[in-house]
């Protein structure tokens, strides 16, 4: 059976490009960065942005549905929780992916019109690779964190966990202690995972740890909500 | 499907909810229930609140986990994909996502049971039509409709791809009376074509009507199953109606036709008599020893449902 159900990725997207709120957050992550290309006349701030993406899409995409009760009939059909789980994280990496290349592609014109330096093959395939593994990094934490707290209380859990690593940062940084220095870049980047992939297109040194970190975050994040999904227990009765 | 085995299976079912951090006593919502249905069964669950229904409905459906105990959906655990496939589910607490329309609901329901999608768009105007629900109906979107509306449309999508096995929890909540005919009328055509039904209803005349067969649960436990038939074995209050133009018939003469047909007269208040007969074949002789005294009996009626009749016993005890 495929881990990944069309139907509800079809289903997922439309449920969240129907909400207001988060059109006008997309709209304006997206034109922003494209405005700061446009000044800066490189690529570079595109690369942040379809992480973000991805976090605004997934945001809630299974405590809401568990809090709301819509799920006692999706998994009246014969659609494993697997899927359900899966289906919710393509949606989101992937749309939040597609709407990078978009920038790439927008981008990439407004600086050949402003008469800017075209980017390169290899730094254009490293933005695209980029797109993919960041939007996918940060849609499966998100997806995780969701399968944990019911509505948006994924949200507040990011947001405690970023203020919390910040303050390690700063605190480690003041203390002059190494460890709790990357302790907290390591929770920064589990938050919002992070690849520099120029080097896979001979930009660069190569950096397989933060390959395999991203892959890692992924893998390990799904297994958990999917884990998670799976033993919880679907009633009202449940209390 | 295996047609020598029951489509339905429980072995000694026990389900205890714990709370978070033990802050509260854990509830015993089921307590060793068995229970077999058969194909082609229509079943009622009754039962007080809080006496486990849903809770049962909820571990048939695989969404619950038991303590301990079997439960075998044709041969299979509740939560396979083969049980699903051939399943339908309408939920009593309804919520469906409202920014869809009726009709993509049903597409969407039809999407994940894998039906076909060259007969999609013909089987879920079908499956509105069924249900009462006109053409706009299905083209408006869920955040409008009624409770009764909702209702409909959760039976649409229960039904969807010919089920074998429905599960309804109160199908009939908060639909109008000509929605309730057409609800009866649509489960009677089913269970005639032989679907398996477990209806949870608190509504005992409706599942009279419903089911062939009818549990009653009390504090997670099963306390009776039996045929719906066998309330009529019970003793009844059986209400007779005179034709209200006729002479008043004289108590000492309803008394005595009573003692003779070994029912007992109770009372009488214009124009009906009330008498208690001990089964069918006492309403039988009560009814003509009436007539054979020349009494004018336009109606005989029971006081109360086969089913208050049949578990007046458990549903009283103890409250």
């Amino acid at each position: 059976m495929n881990p990944i159900h069309p139907v509800l990725v079809v289903s997922f997207l439309r449920q969240r490009l129907g909400s207001p709120l988060r059109l006008v957050m997309l709209g304006f992550m997206f034109f922003s960065s494209f405005v700061m290309v446009a000044v800066t006349r490189q690529l570079a701030p595109i690369a942040g942005t379809p992480a973000m993406f991805a976090l605004v899409l997934a945001a809630g995409a299974i405590g809401q549905e568990i809090s709301s009760g819509v799920l006692t009939l999706t998994f009246a059909r014969p659609v494993t929780r697997t899927a359900f789980v899966l289906s919710r994280w393509a949606g989101a990496a992937g749309f939040a992916a597609a709407l990078g290349f978009a920038q790439i592609a927008v981008g990439i014109m407004a600086i050949a019109a402003r008469g800017g330096p075209v980017p390169e093959g290899g730094e254009i395939a490293a933005l695209v690779v980029e797109c993919v593994l960041n939007a996918g990094g940060a849609a499966a934490v998100m997806v995780m964190l969701s399968s944990f707290a019911n509505g948006l209380g994924d949200v507040a859990l990011w947001a405690l966990a970023s203020v919390v690593g910040a303050i390690a940062n700063l605190a480690g940084q003041a203390k002059n202690w190494p460890v709790l220095v990357r302790a907290a870049s390591e929770l920064d980047l589990t938050l919002m995972p992070k690849l520099q992939a120029g080097w896979l297109f001979g930009l660069g040194d190569p950096q397989v740890y933060g390959l395999v970190a991203v892959l890692s975050t992924i893998t390990a994040a799904l297994a958990v909500a999917v884990w998670v999904v799976n033993r919880k227990e679907l009633s009202y009765a449940a209390g | 499907m295996n047609a020598a085995m029951s489509m339905i299976a429980v072995e000694n079912l026990s389900k205890t909810y714990r709370r978070a951090f033990g802050a509260l006593s854990p509830v015993k919502a089921l307590d060793g229930v068995s229970l077999t249905v058969e194909r082609g069964e229509t079943l009622g669950i009754i039962g007080p609140n809080g006496a486990g229904k849903t809770t049962l409905l909820g571990c048939l459906l695989g969404y619950l986990r038991s303590d301990s105990g079997r439960i075998a959906i044709d041969g299979h655990a509740p939560d396979d994909l083969e049980v699903r496939a051939m399943t339908g589910y309408l939920p009593e607490r309804l919520v469906l996502d409202r920014w869809m329309s009726g009709r993509e609901f049903l597409r969407f329901h039809h999407g994940l049971a894998n039906l076909p999608a060259a007969s999609r768009s013909a089987d879920c105007d079908a499956a509105l039509e069924r249900v009462g629900l006109e053409r706009a109906a299905g083209d408006q979107r869920i955040g409008r409709y009624s409770r009764g509306m909702l209702q409909r449309l959760g039976l649409a999508q229960a039904l969807l791809g010919s089920p074998q096995l429905l599960f309804l929890d109160e199908p009939i909540s908060g639909v109008d009376p000509a929605g309730v005919l057409l609800f009866r009328q649509i489960l009677g055509d089913l269970a005639r074509t032989g679907v398996t039904i477990l209806v949870n209803s608190h509504q005992l005349a409706e599942v009279e009507r419903l089911c062939t067969h009818v549990v009653f649960v009390k504090s997670g436990r099963l306390e009776a199953m039996d045929t719906v038939r066998a309330g009529a074995a019970h003793a009844r209050v059986l209400r007779v109606r005179m034709s209200a133009n006729a002479v008043p018939p004289d108590a000492t003469r309803l008394a005595a036709i009573a003692m003779e047909s070994g029912a007992q007269w109770k009372d009488w208040v214009a124009p009906e008599a009330r008498f208690v007969v001990g089964d069918d074949a006492g309403a039988t002789r009560l009814l003509a020893g009436l007539l054979a005294a020349g009494l004018p009996v336009v109606e005989a009626a029971p006081e109360e449902g086969r089913l208050e009749r049949l578990f007046a016993g458990p549903a009283t005890e103890g409250r």
